[in-house]
């Protein structure tokens, strides 16, 4: 979910979040993540007295409807659940960059991991398939009469239930970063207060270095994610902004 | 006629006419197709035989007992995806495994360029199959377009031609179209008209070696499963504009790193599956237009550092590398900004200088190193952080190296000196400078075990030509001196992890690591109890992972080869 949703942060989506409603902003999101379900929120005298917040639970609630039930299809109110979501992600854009990047980094592994899985699971057998009532190996001039599924709906399915299965892999190296800079800051935790002012200048210098490589890879990245997108959108069927 | 049955007569055509003499790879067939200044051109290939060759390894018999793999493969894993294929699969008429063997198992290709306002061109994007078997894809792509057809998802399957040869519009109930062809063995698909007319047009040009397999080839990228090739030419533009909006300070750094993109000719990003696994990054530059003070640090022959062999087994992770402080300096102070430099210098001239001796400094720049490491080792006893140890050789002649120890270890001591006055003032527990001997070498520590976390005794040595300075003084005990030169050329490592060493590591200080992080403040103890248990369990499969780096003139490569506990491949 969070990775779907990413792109919807743009600089023109970008709303401030009042503090008021940021407790109620992060349980959407967890909840979009998976992390809470709707039925555990606590009660919270702010929502019966914030109705932008009772807007965007609404538009939480017809999302999740919208992606539990995909047929019929059930229409979300256009540009309500963007500026919803926006508003979710503005606080969060940072994190949620680290996180792709660590998620880049574990693709191969998950990837890899992912395939030797797939390896494990019996799948069934052209010969074990119910016949069809179509000679699938013969062209026919007729269109085949088949129940009619919608191909689009059912890859959007199982494109979301593969994010799930790599979520075991894709978590912790999503946490990683958090993580590891703990236990960087621990250890390098000053153990006096030594004369550093005079280091300053040379260092923020130097913090400059990371930001520049990161904006000089960006043309790549930027580039490799709305590929990721266009793909995602003409092949699976996967809308990235859904 | 309906425009299905027209589809397949001309599909069928296309097919019988195209697959005779061709002597060239499934690579190549599918590559001297795709556009050759796209920005980014993925390849996938050889699933088939990985897939083979991966079904009975080690690994794959092993992944079951897992923790990772029963996670998995449990209800919420695997088995849940493939219960939303397999109606597809059953609606296709199809299998996940003939998939794989007859469609997707030699190549795959998915070429993109994004669009370029200053050019008034729009994005563009086309995705390419070599099946082994097309009569397989054709009787899918059938399937397919028959049940869209059915379902109304579809509108229209309507033939048309560029040049005389036939592709096919699919118009979709959303008004949007998309578009296919085949040619020879190889389908193309694209949601733009233009890069299906495009994919026509390329199939009449004569091309020996198409460019992007050329490349491919030149990367020594040609066994890879997957690959990522970037055309830096593409993204020229957008870099440009990126420089633009940046601000001042980063703009100074993007316009050195202007230079490094403008020598760069392609790269790409690659997967490797063998007994391990690699994922790295393959540049090939061209050597003239190199900035001078890149070269030696991206391209040339690289050196291992001859600490490797000093470093111990057990230790969690390690980078190691071969320069001198002096040529750091000066490619920061290449990188800086004016005023990065300047402060940079002023710290060097007035900090450090008179701690070293001005007239010293010069020297002992050019004496530490050129072989250096860092590392972690686990704990030992009550502690729970990880032992941090830094080697640095220190080089020149013996006279040279005699006199740059001596500054070295006059400033260390100040600084040992100055951070005890300092503390020591203002709290009432006390920083003691222990000296303890091992055998000739005298460890300097700062002992205060209420300041510093339990095992930490900060401390340094001169020990065999190498300066070291550790988190504990018994990693300097442990430390023995590497003797051997390294040898020059092939592939150089880098970096070390070890995933059973760090695994043994949070097993046993996980819990203590994470209420300690969290009572400094870094991080909540709840969320790092939940990283290190998932942590744990990923790290299950990893043997360890070496970081390494090949290069020559034109060519760098950086490569993660990870070793996973059980062989990928038999």
């Amino acid at each position: 979910m969070k990775r779907i949703m990413k792109p919807l942060v743009g600089p023109e989506h970008e709303v401030s979040v009042p503090p008021a409603c940021r407790a109620t902003t992060d349980r959407i999101q967890r909840t979009l993540d998976g992390e809470l379900a709707v039925d555990r929120w606590p009660l919270d005298a702010h929502i019966g007295e914030c109705g932008d917040c009772r807007e965007r639970i609404h538009a939480m609630r017809l999302l999740l409807a919208a992606l539990a039930v995909p047929r019929p299809p059930i229409t979300v109110p256009a540009g309500l659940s963007k500026s919803i979501l926006a508003s979710v992600h503005s606080d969060r854009r940072d994190r949620a960059r680290v996180r792709m990047l660590a998620r880049v980094g574990s693709f191969a592994l998950a990837a890899s991991v992912a395939l030797v899985v797939w390896l494990n699971v019996p799948t069934p057998s052209l010969s074990s398939l119910p016949t069809l009532d179509v000679a699938v190996s013969t062209p026919k001039p007729e269109v085949p009469d088949v129940k009619p599924m919608r191909l689009g709906d059912e890859l959007a399915k199982a494109g979301v239930a593969f994010r799930t299965t790599t979520q075991p892999l894709t978590e912790p190296a999503a946490a990683a970063p958090t993580a590891f800079a703990s236990i960087t800051n621990a250890l390098l935790h000053p153990p006096t207060p030594m004369a550093v002012a005079k280091l300053e200048p040379a260092r923020k210098s130097l913090a400059e270095l990371p930001e520049a490589a990161r904006i000089g890879f960006q043309p790549v990245t930027g580039s490799a994610e709305k590929a990721l997108n266009r793909f995602l959108r003409d092949l699976v069927a996967i809308k990235p902004n859904s | 006629m309906r425009p299905y049955s027209l589809f397949v007569i001309a599909a069928l055509l296309t097919l019988s006419g195209a697959t005779v003499g061709s002597a060239a790879s499934p690579r190549e067939e599918a590559l001297r197709l795709a556009p050759p200044d796209a920005a980014l051109v993925a390849v996938v290939q050889n699933a088939r035989e990985h897939f083979q060759e991966m079904r009975t390894s080690p690994f794959t018999e092993w992944l079951p007992a897992s923790q990772l793999g029963q996670q998995l493969l449990g209800k919420d894993g695997v088995k849940s995806f493939l219960e939303n294929i397999t109606p597809l699969c059953r609606e296709l008429g199809t299998t996940p495994d003939e998939v794989i063997d007859e469609v997707l198992g030699d190549v795959v290709v998915f070429a993109y360029s994004p669009s370029d306002a200053a050019q008034q061109r729009d994005e563009r994007a086309v995705f390419l199959i070599r099946p082994r078997k097309p009569e397989t894809l054709q009787r899918i792509v059938e399937r397919v377009n028959a049940i869209q057809l059915k379902s109304g998802e579809l509108t229209t399957l309507t033939p048309r031609t560029q040049n005389g040869e036939p592709y096919f519009e699919r118009k979709k109930a959303t008004g949007t179209s998309d578009f296919y062809c085949f040619r020879g063995s190889v389908f193309a698909f694209s949601s733009t008209e233009a890069d299906i007319q495009a994919v026509i047009d390329r199939d009449k040009l004569d091309q020996a070696v198409p460019e992007l397999a050329r490349r491919i080839k030149q990367l020594g990228l040609t066994d890879a499963a997957g690959i990522v090739l970037v055309n830096p030419r593409a993204l020229d533009a957008e870099f440009a504009a990126r420089i633009t909006e940046a601000k001042p300070d980063e703009r100074a750094l993007l316009e050195k790193f202007r230079e490094v993109w403008a020598a760069t000719e392609y790269a790409a990003v690659y997967l490797t599956l063998d007994r391990d696994l690699e994922v790295g990054v393959a540049v090939h530059f061209d050597p003239d237009k190199m900035p001078a003070w890149s070269r030696g640090w991206l391209n040339g022959t690289k050196t291992p550092s001859a600490i490797w062999p000093a470093i111990p087994d057990r230790t969690l992770f390690a980078i190691s590398g071969r320069c001198t402080a002096a040529e750091v300096l000066d490619l920061i102070l290449a990188l800086l900004p004016e005023e990065g430099k300047q402060a940079l210098t002023g710290v060097l001239t007035d900090a450090v200088g008179p701690i070293i001796g001005k007239d010293k400094l010069p020297l002992v720049l050019k004496s530490l190193g050129p072989d250096w490491a860092l590392w972690a080792e686990p704990p030992d006893g009550e502690a729970t952080l990880p032992t941090i140890v830094a080697a640095l050789r220190i080089g020149g002649t013996a006279a040279e190296g005699k006199t740059a120890s001596k500054a070295i270890l006059q400033g260390l001591e100040f600084g040992f000196q100055s951070i005890r006055v300092a503390y020591n003032g203002s709290h009432e527990d006390q920083i003691e400078i222990l000296e303890s001997e091992d055998g000739t070498t005298t460890i300097t520590s700062l002992v205060n075990d209420k300041l510093f976390p339990a095992g930490c005794r900060p401390s340094f040595a001169l020990k065999g030509g190498y300066l070291l300075l550790a988190s504990n003084p018994d990693a300097i005990r442990r430390f023995t001196p590497p003797t051997a030169a390294p040898m020059a050329g092939g592939e150089t490592t880098i970096a070390r992890f070890s995933g059973t060493s760090t695994r043994q590591y949070l097993q046993v200080k996980g819990p203590k690591l994470a209420a300690f992080l969290s009572a400094l403040g870094d991080g909540n103890e709840k969320d790092l109890t939940k990283f290190f248990t998932q942590l744990d369990a990923v790290l299950e499969l990893v043997d360890s992972a070496n970081v390494y780096v090949k290069g020559d003139a034109s060519n760098l490569r950086i490569g993660m080869r990870v070793k996973l506990v059980k062989p990928l491949k038999k």
